[in-house]
């Protein structure tokens, strides 16, 4: 990992442990953060014991921390992916979405929320959101190929393709659906991280956070990438293995983190710019700056829909976009802009 | 040796190239002419292992290209793009950098230096390559390919489809004559598509002029160039003349 990133990381890290500590300590039962320390400390065998309420250990080991790592492995997750799309696609307007993952995960929960109680209904959701997502992603990829070698453009409107399906499919889902169910719904096509659970960590390390240690290694071959794929491949990189192997890389790791939080939209487009602003284009140094930046703004995000209509909570998709939407507006005109001198 | 031995190039099912036949030596330059559509650029695709022939083949060393493992034809031969954008703000040090092999043992660092001196553009190593004109790009993109070469290894091959494209006159023959000192110097068997016809019997060795995606001509610039070939070639009627100050050069004037 080149050094030049040093103290941004250093700046991220620091910032991502404040963060953890305000969400650990924020909410309807605040929890000051001397206890939450202590306590941790105890778990971890440091302490003999902590000077904190059962009650309040309970909401932070069986609440609160499986939220936040869940949290963190997700906005990291999106933002490596959206990075990786972007890569992929040599487009700085591409996201993982594209891809028709977001909503083969979104198709298959519903399916499984409506049409309970059938074979699909009997399984945990987030198994077969991530694979609805991962099925989608073969079925762009296969119908590309089939038009010829796979290119971006035909990769994008095959995408597309699969998206009309799966959110037509997803609208009579949820025209048939009852009331119960149509609330289940929303939270896969909003997005949350209350149904944060500890059984979901171990899938998520492996899934997201072994994605995200293979993604990074990508990075010098991701740069040599963006000569074009002629010129990588005269550079002894195999541009189609790359674009494929990133592609699904992406896939994957989307996959399963709308598994857990449902749609959490626009962190995977915005994350990786911010990034390119701050420390510029190499993804050596993007990939895990963008999984830090990722973390660090979903645990925000993810504070202010827990407490801003407190004691409800607003869906987290819904802060994500309403932030990451107008930064979306603004890349396009100046994207445009700068194409078009 | 890079060489097409009776190679027909097909795009589809367009046959671009018939039955062509070319050899590249190392340490000598030479300039692939003809005009729009003549299957210049197929030619330079077959050489480079982007295009495998449909009949006949490409090799290297004797051996075809299809067989050459990527990263091995890496460190044998570099393309020059006619044109390349690039999607995101990389700096033209980053640019040229991204030419280094790996693993090629020498200091990345001195290498895209030097790479960047040669091709004239040490003074806009911090700039951010969107913002360069298309000359500029240009000569980014050949120190890039300058330095893929310096980390390779053997007897090297450079192809340049038309180098000179977007260069000012000062430019397109610094580059050309940089060609001319990598085949003299180094070593280096340099292939370049030109359009200008002087330019190309000022630095090449041999000139190998191609029309309707057939060999036409080939050998040293005076042999291939006459006015009935050029007549009959390019359209154009020109006479061609004795340098004034070059022995053994030619001028070709428009009629």
């Amino acid at each position: 990992m080149p050094h030049a990133m040093g103290w941004r990381l250093g700046l991220v890290l620091a910032l991502l442990a404040g963060a953890v500590l305000a969400n650990a300590a924020i909410g309807a039962v605040a929890i000051s953060p001397g206890h939450i320390l202590q306590s941790l400390a105890q778990r971890l065998g440091l302490l003999a014991s902590a000077d904190i309420a059962p009650g309040q250990a309970l909401i932070l080991w069986s609440i609160r921390l499986p939220r936040l790592v869940v949290g963190i492995l997700v906005g990291a997750g999106l933002a490596v992916s959206g990075a990786l799309m972007q890569a992929v696609f040599r487009n700085p307007l591409a996201e993982p979405g594209l891809t028709g993952i977001s909503a083969g995960a979104a198709v298959a929960a519903a399916a499984a929320i409506v049409l309970g109680g059938s074979v699909v209904g009997s399984l945990s959701l987030p198994p077969v959101a991530f694979a609805g997502a991962v099925i989608a992603f073969a079925a762009v990829y296969v119908i590309a190929r089939s038009a010829g070698p796979a290119q971006a453009l035909t990769l994008i409107l095959a995408g597309i393709a699969v998206n009309a399906i799966a959110w037509s499919l997803l609208g009579y889902l949820t025209f048939i659906s009852d009331d119960t169910q149509m609330r289940n719904l929303t939270f896969w096509t909003m997005g949350s991280l209350g149904g944060s659970t500890w059984s979901m960590v171990p899938p998520l390390l492996v899934v997201v956070g072994g994605g995200i240690f293979v993604a990074c290694r990508l990075g010098g071959l991701l740069n040599v990438y963006q000569l074009g794929e002629a010129e990588a491949g005269h550079l002894g990189i195999d541009a189609a293995r790359l674009r494929l192997g990133a592609m699904a890389l992406a896939a994957l790791i989307v996959g399963a983190c709308i598994a857990v939080s449902g749609q959490i939209n626009f962190l995977g487009l915005v994350v990786p710019h911010l990034v390119r602003l701050w420390q510029g284009p190499d993804h050596r140094t993007l990939l895990p700056m963008a999984a830090g930046i990722g973390a660090l703004l979903l645990l925000s995000a993810d504070l202010v829909s827990r407490t801003i209509i407190a004691p409800a909570e607003l869906p987290i998709g819904l802060v994500t976009a309403f932030i990451g939407a107008p930064f979306f507006i603004y890349l396009l005109v100046r994207q445009t802009r700068q194409s078009g001198h | 040796m890079l060489a097409l031995d009776h190679a027909t190039l097909a795009r589809g099912r367009r046959v671009l190239v018939e039955d062509l036949t070319l050899a590249l030596n190392p340490g000598e330059v030479v300039g692939l002419l003809g005009p729009n559509g003549a299957g210049k650029s197929t030619v330079l695709a077959a050489l480079s292992g982007d295009l495998v022939p449909q009949a006949g083949m490409g090799t290297l060393d004797g051996r075809p290209l299809s067989q050459w493992a990527r990263t091995d034809l890496a460190r044998r031969r570099a393309v020059l793009p006619q044109a390349s954008r690039m999607a995101f703000s990389f700096r033209v040090r980053e640019i040229a950098g991204m030419g280094v092999l790996p693993g090629s043992g020498n200091a990345p660092a001195t290498l895209v230096g030097e790479a960047l001196s040669r091709a004239d553009v040490a003074h806009l190593a911090d700039r951010d390559y969107a913002t360069l004109s298309g000359g500029e790009q240009q000569r980014v993109q050949l120190a890039r390919v300058l330095a893929q070469l310096w980390s390779g290894t053997g007897p090297r091959y450079l192809l340049l489809d038309e180098p000179t494209a977007s260069l000012d006159l000062a430019h397109q023959l610094a580059v050309l004559e940089l060609a001319r000192s990598l085949a003299r110097d180094e070593g280096f068997g340099v292939l370049a598509i030109v359009h200008d016809l002087g330019l190309a019997a000022r630095v090449a060795d041999r000139l190998a002029l191609m029309m309707n995606g057939r060999l036409v001509a080939t050998g040293t610039p005076a042999a291939v160039l006459d006015s009935e070939t050029i007549a009959r070639v390019f359209n154009v009627s020109a006479r061609v003349l004795p340098h004034p100050d070059r022995p053994d050069g030619i001028l070709i004037a428009l009629a």
